[in-house]
């Protein structure tokens, strides 16, 4: 079991009702893991519409994750 | 300072003559182009109030610098500057500036809208937009909503 923190931006903090959160979790990789949250929430946003980074480095759904990392979960960018 | 491509978040008001100031250093620069994003009245035919930007900071800042640092490599600009507002932003107040000099206007105009299109497509930055009837709408995240 790792602990991971996540963080969830934009139209996610309203989604999930909180912009941070310390999980301990079984998930592989980054999109396993946005899996079992949405799954917990009853929500079925498919991560292809995400963008991922982890430890403020932009990363890969298959990326596997490590104990004490941090993972951001991204919607689409809406600057400028 | 002359030479260092910058990208910043802010959360108070963007003033372009000090943002312009450090390339106005550039003496061998014979071109500046800014852009600057105004906060508009509307949207989508809907009626605005105002604008809240958020964003993941550590990540922008990195991503914002990378891209300026190539941009500035590929077009040729003697500098580039880029600042975006985080907060509440009122109507008419500046959202984005982008700033770049080059020894000719050519790579300048050009630099500066490659610019501000990549930074509004891979900075994570997000556009929360209020409405005058209080409704409120993340922008562009039309595929998070109604799920």
């Amino acid at each position: 079991v790792k602990s991971i923190t996540v963080h969830y931006y934009g139209a996610l903090v309203e989604m999930f009702g909180v912009a941070q959160a310390l999980l301990h979790t079984d998930a592989r990789t980054c999109a396993d893991l946005w899996q079992v949250l949405v799954t917990a929430q009853g929500l079925t946003l498919d991560h292809k519409q995400l963008r991922v980074a982890v430890d403020d480095q932009f990363a890969q759904w298959d990326s596997v994750l490590s104990d004490g990392q941090s993972v951001a979960f991204m919607p689409p960018f809406a600057g400028g | 300072m002359r030479d260092t491509p910058l990208f910043r978040l802010s959360e108070v008001e963007i003033i372009p003559a000090q943002e312009r100031r450090v390339l106005e250093a550039r003496s061998d620069a014979g071109a500046f182009v800014a852009f600057e994003g105004w906060v508009r009245n509307h949207h989508a035919g809907r009626s605005v109030l105002r604008l809240a930007y958020t964003a993941n900071p550590a990540l922008a800042v990195r991503t914002g610098q990378h891209i300026v640092a190539e941009l500035v490599q590929q077009n040729t600009l003697l500098g580039a500057s880029v600042v975006h507002r985080l907060g509440l932003l009122e109507i008419g107040e500046i959202a984005v500036w982008v700033g770049v000099c080059a020894a000719h206007r050519d790579s300048a105009f050009e630099g500066c809208r490659a610019l501000i299109d990549r930074i509004k497509a891979e900075v994570p930055i997000w556009k929360h937009e209020h409405y005058t009837n209080n409704e409120k709408t993340w922008v562009g995240a039309d595929v998070v909503k109604n799920r």
